[in-house]
């Protein structure tokens, strides 16, 4: 290991149905949630801490999770602020093939990324279903999402008047 | 997908454009009452197209786009929503003084306002109407009648853009000077495409208002003198000046009593007499530099189009502490900035390996449109940037499938690598070598994964 860098101790999360992960302290502190946490434990405390629970994250997403963050501790992560302005031309392809999944997991990595505030991954996942909103019409739109359309012609209509006076842009 | 949080559906909707949020307002009564809810839709349109059989919008907007001499139209638009809208732009070709000044006043939260073409044609009927005070805007004029100064003498301007006034039958400014006498917090003034009218052409009335940033572009006056007087009441605040494409003046006079000045920008102008040194200067864009270049020393992000050895060596004598340098057009041999961190090039002429061992601190390299590029020369740059981090590669070139190799080889520190516009293909096998590099992230768009 390069000797200019500090080291990364060993860290241990546990999911709502209790499993143990073992990652490292720069990967986990890629959340934003956890970071707040352990800068409350002060430091020293780290490598006496216990395992961090997160009631909010089963253990099928949270593996998932960890994968993201032990790929990504390296990189400089973007600010909720920079991501706002961030056009979605370029997209990692390691993180493109990361995001492959079924509609189901990915709510949940969209749900525990949101509770651990990693804005990255936050980013990258709802871009994911926004993509996928895009080039569809609203009945393939209800299909692939699975959404019942409960409105009526009459209202269809209304509402597609109100839209005349927005800018199609 | 409706089990996700409303806060992160809106989150989703957000990163789509307005036409496909409309969309979804039909899909489903949930995500039409969330982008209700939340204002997801800001652009409001009122245009001849809109039927004049619809009711007041009820969605709140916060931006309009005003395309129509149909005033019933836009009134019972603005009467619904016109509280919430912060930006309006106005494009009517053909209107009157009155129109605007009732849309204006149904605007009270207007925060920028934008007038496109407007040709005024009811200056005899005009009563005295004017447009209730804005203060703090951001105001617009595109080739737009000036006879519409008369009726914003209670708006207060922060920022003023005059534009676009060169094939315009515009000639006359004479409404122009009381409205800006009028302004006291105005600090950005841009005007462009002003030549043949009587703008700058007489003594410019006394100002309360102090000018931070001061642009002129393509305007061509008949004598600078009166420009140079007004500009010399605003020496002591302005901290940005840019001037493009004005031919026959030397703004030297003005250039040498700013004492704030941090930004400045030269498009094919002469500076011959800058006699004093700008120490305050960070940020210089210069087009087609000549003499009086020399006076900068504290310059650290430097832009150049047109470079010839020659000035590459006289900046580089003169300014040390430049860390940001971009070249478009023309040599980078000469440079010799020792600080550079960050160096853009774009359309150059074939660039000598030395470069890269001179500025060998350098950690984000963008090559644009350089076509010379090929390994050979690929892996001269590479070897000799041992901190580069972000490296650019926006070209067609010579590279082939190798070039993957020499990256991995040295760029252990590399974080980003941005290919585009490359015509060659290569495939996974080609490039995934630089999955090594620990952590890298790669963005492209003609490789196939």
């Amino acid at each position: 290991m390069d000797i200019d860098r500090p080291s990364d101790p060993q860290v241990s999360v546990v999911s709502s149905d209790g499993t143990m992960f073992h990652t490292t302290l720069k990967s986990i502190l890629l959340s934003g949630t956890i970071k707040d946490m352990i800068e409350h434990i002060g430091e020293g405390g780290v490598e006496n801490m216990g395992a961090i629970p997160l009631q909010n994250v089963d253990s099928k997403t949270l593996e998932i999770v960890i994968k993201w963050i032990e790929h990504h501790k390296d990189n400089i992560q973007p600010t909720s602020e920079e991501i706002k302005d961030k056009t979605a031309d370029f997209i990692d392809p390691w993180d493109e093939n990361f995001l492959e999944m079924d509609l189901d997991k990915l709510y949940n990595l969209i749900t525990a990324a949101n509770y651990l505030n990693i804005p990255q991954l936050l980013w990258l996942s709802t871009r994911k279903i926004a993509m996928l909103i895009k080039n569809r019409t609203p009945q393939e739109i209800r299909s692939l999402f699975n959404i019942e359309d409960d409105w009526t012609p009459q209202e269809i209509e209304a509402v597609q008047k109100e839209n005349q006076w927005c800018e199609e842009k | 997908m409706e089990k996700l949080p409303v806060e992160i559906l809106c989150h989703i909707f957000n990163q789509l454009p307005q036409k496909h949020i409309i969309k979804l307002t039909t899909v489903s009564k949930l995500f039409n009452e969330i982008i209700e809810s939340n204002n997801l839709i800001k652009g409001l349109k009122v245009d001849t197209q809109t039927p004049l059989t619809l009711k007041s919008p009820k969605r709140k907007f916060s931006k309009v786009f005003i395309r129509d001499n149909n005033t019933e139209n836009f009134i019972k638009a603005l009467q619904a929503t016109g509280d919430s809208i912060e930006e309006v732009t106005i494009e009517h070709h053909r209107t009157t003084l009155n129109s605007i000044v009732t849309i204006l006043n149904l605007l009270p939260n207007a925060k920028k306002i934008t007038f496109r073409y407007i040709n005024l044609e009811d200056e005899d009927e005009f009563v005295d109407a004017v447009v209730k005070p804005l203060n703090d805007i951001t105001l617009e004029f595109y080739e737009t009648d000036p006879t519409i100064f008369k009726i914003l003498h209670q708006v207060s301007v922060k920022k003023l853009v005059v534009r676009n006034y060169g094939d315009s039958p515009y000639y006359n400014f004479i409404n122009f000077y009381p409205f800006i006498t009028l302004q006291k917090h105005l600090i950005s003034f841009y005007f462009g495409g002003i030549f043949e009218s009587n703008l700058m052409s007489s003594r410019f009335p006394d100002v309360e208002f102090r000018l931070k940033e001061f642009s002129i572009y393509n305007s061509d006056l008949e004598e600078y003198v009166h420009l140079e007087t007004f500009l010399a009441n605003h020496v002591d605040t302005l901290e940005k000046l840019s001037i493009k494409d004005v031919h026959g003046w030397d703004p030297s006079n003005v250039i040498n009593k700013c004492k704030k000045l941090k930004s400045l920008e030269l498009e094919a102008i002469e500076t011959n007499e800058i006699t004093e040194e700008i120490t305050s200067l960070e940020e210089l864009s210069i087009t087609m530099p000549n003499s009086g270049i020399d006076k900068f020393p504290n310059v650290r992000k430097l832009y150049i189009e047109g470079a010839t050895v020659e000035s590459n060596r006289i900046f580089s004598a003169n300014m040390k502490k430049v860390e940001d340098l971009t070249i478009r057009f023309g040599k980078v041999n000469g440079c010799y900035f020792e600080k550079v961190k960050k160096l853009s090039l774009i359309n150059t002429d074939e660039i000598e390996n030395d470069v890269f061992i001179i500025h060998n601190k350098i950690e984000e390299l963008a090559l644009i449109n350089y076509f010379h590029l090929n390994d050979e020369q690929l892996e001269a740059i590479v070897s000799n940037l041992n901190n580069l981090k972000v490296f650019k590669i926006h070209t067609m070139c010579k590279l082939t499938a190798n070039s993957f190799q020499i990256m991995r080889k040295y760029c252990k520190n590399l974080r980003v690598l941005d290919m585009k516009t490359w015509s060659q293909q290569f495939n996974i096998n080609d490039w995934k070598c630089l999955f090594d590099i620990n952590g890298i992230e790669i963005y492209t768009e003609n490789f196939n994964f």
